[in-house]
């Protein structure tokens, strides 16, 4: 991944944990909040990554924002208070500037969320995620795990297939992946999505969704790379 | 203002500013106060208001379907926080209500943000400034 810039605004743990990753991941990170318990929540990570910069200012303050270096290497301006009507304020403003740019911001009122769409702001629901999560849980009594329940035993991994793999252009069934492990669906260049059966052909640029033991993971990627 | 002229007015945010504004309307026109806490109409109950409460949650703007916008003429929105007005009166405006919106600007330097969204606003501290140096310039 190419190196780039990220803007988060206000925000405390869940910053801290994004800041992170995305320093973790070699990129640029610039934390900007009014409040300065949350700048000491952040303060941590600057012992540790040098791309990361600590901002206090009011992300309200229209001149501020007016003069932000926002250029190509911006990956993404990311906006997570906890208060639905500072986040809509700071992309707002964000958006009067910057048209392009992409903006995400955290809505913690679903009701709220179409104020954010009309500014082309991707919004980041966590409240509604956590409903469906629960809602599910209640509704199949033993799955309390909604995306994987059974994640120390097996692992749903992803490959993508270069020209150069041994799987390229090959049959399904002429390729023998270990017992008990299957390739439950094939994700296309184009976004399309196919369950695959033993005649399908794995073409270039496949993203191959793969179920298997944890165990097998390793052998299946040697086997299909 | 027409006179005589009774108008459905809307106010939001029942503070001090809120109250006050809603005794002083009420006595020509007809007057709704919506504030999220219900114990802030205490303050209004205790001087005879006549018009309505509402207790909602202005933080979600689920709010605004629940307050009889359509057939309002003015809607003052008077909350103590800056973004919440903000976002209100866009709301407001999103919603395609062809009503006048005044908002109340407590940092004089967030008044930029909302000239620029243009929305008509008033700002409290600002116009307590210019009275106070009008004052010592009057009395120069």
């Amino acid at each position: 991944m190419r190196k780039k810039t990220f803007f988060i605004f206000e925000g405390k743990n869940l910053a801290y944990a994004l800041a992170k990753k995305l320093l973790l991941l070699g990129n640029e990170v610039y934390y900007i909040s009014k409040d300065y318990s949350n700048l000491e929540v952040l303060d941590g990570l600057k012992a540790y990554h040098s791309s990361f910069e600590l901002i206090h200012q009011d992300a309200t303050e229209s001149s501020w924002v007016q003069n932000l270096d926002i250029n190509k290497q911006v990956g993404a301006l990311i906006v997570l208070s906890e208060e639905d009507s500072l986040n809509f304020v700071v992309c707002w403003l964000l958006r009067q500037f910057f048209t392009k740019v992409r903006i995400l911001s955290l809505v913690n009122n679903t009701e709220n969320e179409f104020m954010f769409e009309e500014l082309d702001v991707d919004i980041l629901t966590p409240t509604s995620w956590m409903e469906k999560l629960i809602e599910s849980s209640i509704n199949y009594e033993n799955i309390t795990d909604f995306f994987n329940p059974y994640m120390d035993k097996i692992s749903i991994f992803e490959v993508q297939i270069e020209e150069k793999d041994s799987s390229c252009n090959k049959i399904l069934k002429d390729i023998a992946l270990p017992k008990d492990s299957i390739i439950g669906i094939i994700v296309k260049y184009d976004d399309s999505i196919t369950v695959p059966h033993g005649d399908t052909i794995i073409e270039k640029d496949d993203k191959l969704i793969i179920f298997a033991k944890k165990e097998d993971v390793q052998k299946i990627k040697e086997i299909l790379k | 203002m027409q006179k005589n002229k009774m108008k459905f007015i809307i106010i939001i945010g029942c503070g001090r500013l809120g109250s006050e504004l809603a005794m002083k309307l009420s006595k020509k026109h007809s007057v709704v106060v919506v504030d999220k806490d219900e114990r802030s109409f205490t303050r209004i109950n205790n001087m005879n208001f006549t018009g309505f409460t509402l207790t909602v949650d202005t933080n979600d703007m689920d709010a605004l379907k629940r307050i009889k916008l359509k057939s309002a003429d003015l809607v003052y929105i008077v909350t103590p926080n800056d973004n919440t007005n903000f976002m209100l009166a866009y709301g407001i405006k999103k919603l395609n209500y062809d009503i006048k919106i005044i908002a109340r600007v407590n940092d004089p330097q967030k008044k930029e943000i909302f000239k620029k969204a243009n929305m008509e606003l008033f700002c409290p501290i600002e116009n307590s400034v210019n009275q106070l140096f009008e004052e010592l310039e009057d009395d120069e």
